[in-house]
C-alpha cells in the first residue's frame, strides 16, 4: 500500500514507522523541515539494505528521500502541487495528523473528494468537531477521546 | 438579511460596518479579544468571542443565517467553516476567503463557489492596466471548470474587421458583451470587431487558450 501521512510530529513519525514496518510504502509531509527528525535513526539500521523509495516521483526538487522507505515532502498539507509531489495521485491511503483540526480536514477534503484517495482519515483534537466532521463525510479519529477511553478502562479493570 | 462573519480583522470590520449601515443584521465571530472589544467599542454589541466553532456558529443564530462570509486569514479555516456552513447549517450562501490565489480552484472543486482573493483582485487589476496579451480570468463559475474572462483585442489582432460569425469560436465559449469606449454591445452574428475593443466570454477553461488565439496575434 502506498500511505501518506501529513503531519510529522509525534503522532505522524510514529504512525509512519509503523507503516513502513508493516512493509507499506510511506511519504511523510510536514511544513517543517526540522519535524522530520522525528523520524527517528532506529529505522534507518533496521531497513538499512532497502531500496530508496521513489514514490515523491523523480525531478522533483523540494522531495527528498531520507530515511529508507520514508520519503518526505517538505510543503503545506493543503497545497495541490505539494500534495502531487508526495504522490497523492498514486495513494491507497492518506492521514492528516497534524495539530491544526482545519489543516487536517481541507487536506482531507482535497484528497478524498479531489484526488479520490480511497481511504482518508483525519486527526481531530476537539472532540465536538468529530461529529461534524463525520457528518462531512469524513473518517475522524480524536486521539482526546481514545485516550481518555483507555485510561477510563484501566482504571476501571484495577478497581 | 443576516450574515454571520467569521474574522474580524480589517476585512471582517469593514465588511461588517458597511452590512450594518445598508440596514442589515450581522453577527462577527473573532477569536482575539482585543479585536472584539475594538470591534464592540466602533459597532456595537455584535461579536461573539471565541474559536470559531459550531456551538459558536449556533450561538450566532447561523441556522437561520441568509449569508456566511470567512474572512480570517487562513485559507483551511474559511474553507472548513464554508463548507460546515453550507452542508451543516444549511445556509444558502457562504463566501470564503482566498489568502493564496492556488486555493481557488480548490475551493470550487470542493463546492465553495463564492470565492474572494485580494491578491488576484490586485493582480488583475494591474494586469488590466498594464494591457498584456492575456487572457484575464474574472470569476471562476462551475466548481472552476467554467470562467468569465476579459480580452482586450490589440490593434494588431486577427479578428479585427471579422463578424463574430466569422469567427466560429469554440462550441464551449460564448461572448457576453462588446465594450467599446462607453458603449457595451450585446454581440450578434454580424457584430464586428475593432482594435480596442474589450470583449467578455464565457468559456470551458479547457477552451481558454484556444479562444485566445482568436484574438491575439
Amino acid at each position: 500500500m502506498k500511505a501518506i501521512v501529513l503531519g510529522c510530529g509525534r503522532v505522524g513519525a510514529h504512525l509512519a514507522n509503523s507503516l513502513v514496518e508493516h512493509g507499506h510504502h510511506v511519504t511523510v509531509m510536514d511544513r517543517e523541515p526540522k519535524a522530520f527528525r522525528m523520524l527517528g535513526d532506529d529505522l534507518m539500521i533496521e531497513h538499512s539494505d532497502a531500496a530508496p523509495d521513489q514514490s515523491a516521483g523523480p525531478g522533483t526538487p523540494r522531495a527528498k528521500t531520507v530515511r529508507q522507505k520514508i520519503a518526505c515532502v517538505l510543503g503545506l498539507g493543503i497545497d495541490e502541487d505539494v500534495l502531487r509531489q508526495a504522490g497523492i495521485e498514486e495513494a491507497d491511503a492518506f492521514a492528516a495528523v497534524t495539530d491544526s483540526d482545519y489543516t487536517n480536514i481541507m487536506a482531507c477534503l482535497m484528497a478524498k473528494e479531489i484526488f479520490r484517495v480511497p481511504r482518508v482519515i483525519a486527526r481531530i483534537s476537539e472532540p465536538k468537531r468529530e461529529k461534524i466532521f463525520q457528518q462531512l463525510g469524513l473518517e475522524t479519529i480524536c486521539p482526546s477521546i481514545l485516550g481518555a477511553q483507555n485510561v477510563f478502562e484501566l482504571l476501571v479493570k484495577a478497581t | 438579511m443576516y450574515a454571520v462573519i467569521v474574522g474580524g480583522g480589517k476585512v471582517g470590520y469593514y465588511l461588517a460596518k458597511d452590512l450594518l449601515a445598508r440596514g442589515h443584521e450581522v453577527t462577527i465571530i473573532e477569536r482575539d479579544e482585543r479585536k472584539c472589544h475594538r470591534i464592540q467599542d466602533d459597532l456595537g454589541s455584535i461579536v461573539l468571542e471565541g474559536e470559531c466553532s459550531t456551538d459558536l456558529m449556533e450561538q450566532a443564530g447561523a441556522s437561520r443565517a441568509d449569508v456566511f462570509i470567512a474572512v480570517t486569514g487562513e485559507d483551511e479555516t474559511n474553507l472548513v467553516l464554508s463548507q460546515i456552513a453550507k452542508r451543516f447549517f444549511r445556509i444558502p450562501r457562504a463566501i470564503a476567503r482566498v489568502v493564496n490565489p492556488k486555493n481557488r480552484k480548490v475551493f470550487n472543486q470542493l463546492g465553495i463557489d463564492l470565492t474572494v482573493s485580494a491578491t488576484e483582485i490586485i493582480t488583475s487589476l494591474i494586469e488590466q492596466e498594464m494591457a498584456t496579451q492575456e487572457i484575464l480570468p474574472l470569476v471562476a463559475l462551475g466548481r472552476g471548470r467554467l470562467e468569465i474572462v476579459e480580452i482586450h483585442l490589440p490593434t494588431d489582432s486577427p479578428a479585427l474587421r471579422k463578424t463574430v460569425q466569422q469567427l466560429s469560436l469554440p462550441e464551449d465559449s460564448i461572448l457576453i458583451s462588446i465594450i467599446r469606449g462607453d458603449q457595451i454591445i450585446v454581440p450578434r452574428g454580424d457584430t464586428t470587431f475593432r482594435a480596442n475593443d474589450t470583449v467578455l466570454a464565457l468559456t470551458a477553461i479547457a477552451s481558454a487558450e484556444r479562444l485566445k488565439t482568436f484574438f491575439y496575434p
